[in-house]
């Protein structure tokens, strides 16, 4: 969920165009500028993605492009960092189930 | 700051990392005549703290008074008008003797001489493994402050800390800043690990501190729903969908490892450290390295260190009148041992 209020930053989102994109084929409103991790945990979407062996719920993890646990499925490209890559309005976003690298 | 977006060939001195030590090593050394770049991995300049909030003390030097993000915009202010090249969204990746710096950006990758180096590198967490460390909702402190105090999105409702150091406590201020109730904050040792200032005000909120407790397990299904701790001999179970580790931090000293460079343990400063003299500098020639990549410390000490570095630098490099600076380098580092004894 988004931060409704806060003593010190500003997050009210004035200004900002609201964008959709979808995600497994659902879709998801967003703010514009904002990366896909941060659209999807803002509409409470924790599970990112099933571990490819186990098949456990992982999530986004540090959050600024190092551990390769948000990688997803980004308009047909695998392998996009989630928590890196802006959303922009209609772009297919699919947790990339299939690949085990 | 040059307007151009790829890095020269050849530097004076090249600054790796952009957080509080590198943006001021880079700016004392940028005196008009050096030639000097920044490269920073991140998006913008600033380092850890972009994602704080708090009020940050040490002297006036070092931005007292302000709070984190207010000091990464006043720092990349004051290098948006220096007489440096400051580049983000770079990685150096290798080091060779020389020194020559391998870069990688998302659209050039290059190899870029220099004759002095200063590293600044930081820091990162340490890890904590524990059964249902991989569910939905136990993240590491600083992905949870991307999150909260950069994204403006909240990861749950109920969060539990682990670890009272700087860190944790910091976190669980801000974490019930930003809206979300903190269950409580779970220490190993019998004494609180951070400041008492940092303390005083999670108590102040009423949030607990449970000293020789630590976290067992998390479960839940489909996320953390539950956490399981033990406090002294008892169990205690917590509703939380949210786990936040805070347990503590260790410099970033790969690169040094291409120098060949001899690292020190010293547990208190996080664990693996380089040796370094007096000025900063490695045994590897006109080498240096400062902040938290030096041994895990408070911002201010890391901008006290940059500035030596950067005096240090160019006065190695040959930058200036040599008696001046070294009239300066002895100030820095009276400083330094002042910030360090709590005299400013």
């Amino acid at each position: 969920m988004r931060i409704a209020r806060h003593p010190v930053l500003d997050f009210s989102g004035i200004g900002r165009r609201q964008v959709t994109f979808s995600f497994n084929g659902k879709p998801v409103a967003a703010l514009e500028g904002e990366s896909i991790a941060a659209g999807l945990l803002a509409n409470d979407i924790l599970v990112f993605r099933l571990s490819p062996r186990l098949r456990e719920p992982r999530s986004a993890f540090c959050l600024r492009g190092k551990c390769g646990e948000c990688l997803m499925r980004v308009n047909g490209q695998e392998n996009v960092r989630a928590c890196q890559t802006p959303v922009v309005e209609g772009m297919v976003v699919e947790s990339d189930l299939g690949s085990q690298d | 700051m040059r307007a151009t977006s790829v890095p020269r060939t050849e530097y004076d001195l090249v600054v790796v990392g952009g957080g509080p030590a590198g943006a001021c090593a880079a700016l004392q050394a940028a005196d008009g005549q050096a030639r000097v770049a920044l490269f920073d991995d991140g998006d913008r300049i600033g380092g850890q703290l972009i994602r704080q909030t708090h009020k940050f003390f040490g002297s006036s030097d070092n931005y007292s008074g302000l709070r984190g993000f207010q000091i990464a915009s006043a720092l990349q202010e004051r290098i948006r008008f220096a007489p440096l090249e400051a580049f983000c969204g770079v990685t150096v990746w290798a080091i060779e003797h020389g020194p020559t710096v391998w870069l990688k950006h998302a659209d050039y990758s290059a190899a870029v001489k220099c004759r002095g180096l200063i590293l600044a590198c930081g820091a990162r967490e340490k890890a904590l493994l524990f059964p249902g460390w991989t569910l939905p909702g136990v993240l590491y402190a600083g992905a949870l402050q991307t999150m909260v105090n950069l994204w403006g999105v909240l990861p749950g409702k109920r969060v539990l800390i682990l670890g009272s150091g700087n860190v944790g406590l910091i976190v669980a201020y801000q974490l019930a800043q930003a809206g979300m109730e903190v269950a409580g904050i779970v220490e190993k040792a019998r004494a609180i690990g951070g400041f008492q200032v940092h303390a005083n005000r999670v108590q102040r909120l009423g949030i607990p501190i449970f000293l020789d407790s630590e976290l067992l397990e998390v479960q839940g299904y489909g996320r953390a729903e539950r956490a399981l701790v033990r406090r002294g001999r008892k169990r205690l179970g917590l509703a939380v969908d949210t786990v936040c580790i805070a347990a503590g931090m260790r410099p970033q000293v790969e690169l040094l490892r291409y120098l060949g460079e001899t690292l020190d343990y010293d547990e208190a400063r996080g664990g693996t450290v380089p040796l370094r003299d007096f000025s900063l500098r490695l045994k590897t020639n006109d080498v240096f390295v400062c902040g938290d990549m030096g041994g895990i410390e408070e911002a201010s000490i890391a901008m006290e260190e940059g500035r030596l570095a950067g005096l240090a630098a160019r006065r190695a490099l040959g930058f200036g009148q040599t008696d001046a600076l070294t009239a300066e380098i002895n100030d820095a580092e009276k400083g330094l041992q002042a910030l360090r004894s709590g005299e400013k």
